[in-house]
């Protein structure tokens, strides 16, 4: 049988379990607010308990600073490390690692990944901006909406498919944004 | 295991099916798919139909290029000119992990036409609902 695991990426991974939540946070770490318009500056695991699964983890912060601000119009991120292109992070460096997996060897095409309000996919989340990119990447994707999702890279058969995606979060408005879910898609064979 | 499994004819007349000879699942191999595909080539043959089956019960079937059906209206009907299979899974990151219960899983099968234009049937595996759609 085919699994999804996600994991939040850290000096230790985090994986988020069924019940957790992916929290974007402020500079304040676990449970801090982000300021409307701004970016997050932590990011975390939250339990249904409302713990910090991630606490002691030192989740990798992805931090959107610009969409074409960068060398020859790349995006720009901070992941911790000042404002760079986002083409420069690594694998372990990006926030979310999304594993597939697959008792026997299968071709992975047509994976895309973006946010939506939690119970339409083709709507977008509400009070959210949302930002991401694959690992290698020169731009951000504002995937809001299946319309507008990233698209991942195809990858050869294999048992084991690993992504690694930057993604980083603004509010629109204050309050705390409960319409707002990551999805990913693919198709395997 | 999938209850949701291919079953293709080719042209030299064999019928074969996902789960079943050479075509079970085996860990860490090629997928049954991947597998019929490289017979195919090694043995040039091509696909003349394709189906699934849920629970090895209910059959779903695309247009066949065979050559000869037993419906007059079968043979009047355009044929396609390659047939395709795969699964879609998908489901919420911030859900955490997703398993057989909570992901949205559909085996697919796909026939093209000599325009490009293409038949998808989707069939649930949680329940064996069936889906089509036509993409231009």
């Amino acid at each position: 049988m085919a699994t999804f695991i996600f994991t939040l990426q850290g000096s230790t991974p985090t994986v988020i379990g069924a019940t957790d939540r992916l929290q974007f946070a402020g500079a304040g770490g676990f449970d801090s607010k982000v300021t409307v318009g701004e970016y997050n500056d932590s990011v975390h695991v939250k339990s249904s308990a409302d713990a910090d699964d991630s606490s002691g983890n030192t989740p990798e912060n992805n931090k959107f600073v610009s969409a074409a601000g960068g060398t020859g119009g790349d995006s720009q991120a901070d992941w911790g490390d000042g404002t760079e292109d986002i083409d420069a992070i690594t694998d372990a460096e990006c926030s979310l690692k999304i594993n597939f997996a697959d008792a026997s060897s299968v071709a992975i095409t047509d994976a895309i990944f973006y946010a939506y309000d939690g119970t339409t996919t083709t709507a977008v989340p509400t009070g959210v901006t949302f930002q991401c990119a694959e690992s290698g990447d020169t731009n951000f994707t504002n995937a809001e909406g299946s319309a507008a999702a990233l698209t991942l890279a195809d990858s050869a058969a294999a048992t084991s498919h690993d992504y690694y995606i930057l993604v980083s979060a603004s509010p629109e408005s204050v309050g705390l944004k409960s319409a707002f879910a990551l999805r990913v898609e693919l198709t395997y064979s | 295991m999938q209850k949701v499994r291919w079953i293709t004819s080719l042209n030299n007349g064999e019928t074969l099916y996902e789960e079943r000879g050479n075509f079970k699942t085996i860990k860490g191999e090629l997928s049954p798919w991947q597998r019929l595909l490289v017979y195919i080539q090694d043995n040039s043959l091509e696909i003349t139909s394709i189906a699934l089956t849920y629970d090895e019960r209910t059959r779903f079937n695309l247009p066949s290029a065979g050559k000869s059906p037993k419906f007059h209206a079968f043979s009047l009907a355009a044929k396609p000119v390659s047939f395709l299979f795969f699964r879609k899974l998908g489901g919420n990151v911030i859900d955490g992990q997703i398993d057989r219960e909570t992901a949205d899983h559909f085996a697919v099968i796909e026939a093209t036409y000599e325009d490009g234009n293409k038949i998808q049937l989707w069939v649930d595996e949680a329940n064996g609902n069936c889906w089509t759609l036509i993409i231009k």
